[in-house]
């Protein structure tokens, strides 16, 4: 589980949907949610929170240009990699922050992975969640 | 430790109460039956008034329409299954509940057994079915299934809330098995102290900690298997084995048996017919 602290600062309803966008580190992560401000005490601008997505929902891309879908792109260094014969793990740095990564080996292989090299970890709205502090 | 408790519950409910040993949950099921006094109290069940210190009304634990289940099941070792229940009938009372309720817990094919011939299951079964027999409205169970393992006690939870519906009973159990008070019953009071700290549906007192989930499920691990790079935990949810894939992480502090939430975002899960 990657948990990432930051500050809601901007919140946009339609029915019983909400299009949350928090700020960590100075960069904004959005997450859709159903939840409202009615419904929800924790659904208030200013409010503290925690950002949480699953390490295998972490897609990763190098000379990311052109159009994507995907809301959240965090720019990231590679920190380590772990290979395995199916699966690799990718740990990086979000300044200052950990995110982890899990992607295919063949993925992490095709994308030329190394230490110390920027990377963008993309994320989609609908797989991030909103957590209180412990 | 003082016990101060002030609580109301619905017909039907499935209410449990939960807390640490100690906190007093055991003796407000004493008190509810009439087994233990309290310095001062009141209890009304449907308008009648079962306890009132103050007017010094006390009705008789034989005089509480209720039944009660400990967690040692305390039946008559010398008598037959059936004697056991019949033994448990009002004066005057008809006999025909009995072959009902040997049939409701699956117990026709033993009825003629002593409990030491019984597993700790079957035991728990015929003790339901005992505190069934004068057919009270209000249901107490302590603990009932803490010492049988876990296939046990999930097919004893069926028969409980098997039993709650077709006899339109008013349970409260005492437990402290997360798993358990998510599966059977609809209301909780959290008991810490002598007194009630929360108090509410299941879901609403336990998930307090991922507020964006709308997909999320409680259960126990049952395998937890290193895959490299990732772990591959098999959690008991209700009657199902989910596999899910977490991290090193992620399992620090869990092993088999430990209790888990299991959430998702609401947006991935497939919904298809099954017809």
């Amino acid at each position: 589980m990657n948990v990432l602290q930051g500050e809601i600062s901007e919140i946009k309803t339609e029915g019983s949907l909400s299009l949350v966008k928090v700020m960590v580190q100075n960069c904004v992560i959005s997450s859709l949610v159903i939840d409202t401000p009615q419904s929800s005490d924790y659904l208030k601008t200013g409010h503290q929170i925690n950002v949480v997505f699953k390490e295998t929902e972490v897609i990763l891309a190098k000379q990311l240009e052109g159009l994507i879908s995907v809301q959240n792109k965090l720019n990231c260094i590679v920190e380590h990699i772990e290979r395995g014969e199916v699966l690799s793990k990718i740990s990086m740095d979000f300044h200052g922050l950990r995110i982890v990564s899990i992607i295919t080996r063949n993925a992490a292989d095709q994308l030329r992975i190394v230490e110390k090299e920027n990377i963008t970890a993309l994320i989609k709205s609908t797989e991030v969640s909103l957590a209180p502090y412990d | 430790m003082n016990l101060n408790l002030d609580f109301q519950i619905r017909e039907k409910d499935f209410v449990t109460l939960y807390g640490p040993s100690g906190s007093g949950k055991t003796t407000t099921l004493r008190i509810l039956s009439g087994l233990t006094q309290p310095d001062t109290g009141f209890i009304k069940v449907n308008n009648e008034i079962w306890l009132d210190t103050e007017k010094k009304i006390n009705l008789s634990v034989q005089k509480r329409k209720l039944g009660y289940v400990f967690q040692d099941y305390a039946l008559f070792p010398n008598m037959s299954i059936k004697e056991n229940l019949t033994f448990a009938l009002e004066k005057g009372q008809k006999k025909n509940i009995i072959d009902e309720l040997l049939e409701t817990m699956e117990l026709v094919q033993l009825k003629h057994l002593k409990p030491e011939k019984l597993s700790g299951g079957q035991k728990q079964r015929v003790a339901i079915a005992r505190a069934l027999v004068r057919q009270p409205k209000l249901l107490l169970l302590d603990e009932p299934f803490s010492s049988l393992d876990i296939e046990m006690r999930l097919k004893l939870q069926d028969f409980i809330l098997r039993a709650h519906r077709l006899y339109r009973l008013t349970t409260i159990l005492v437990s402290h098995d997360i798993s358990e008070v998510y599966k059977v019953s609809n209301k909780m009071f959290v008991i810490e102290n002598g007194t009630i700290t929360k108090q509410g549906d299941p879901p609403s007192i336990f998930s307090s900690s991922l507020t964006s989930r709308k997909f999320q499920f409680v259960g126990e691990i049952v395998k937890i298997e290193n895959e490299n790079i990732v772990y591959i935990v098999s959690v008991l949810i209700g009657n199902n084995i989910a596999k899910i894939i977490a991290t090193d992480q992620e399992i620090q502090g869990l092993q088999v048996g430990s209790k888990v939430l299991v959430a998702s975002k609401a947006f991935n899960p497939i919904l298809r017919k099954i017809e």
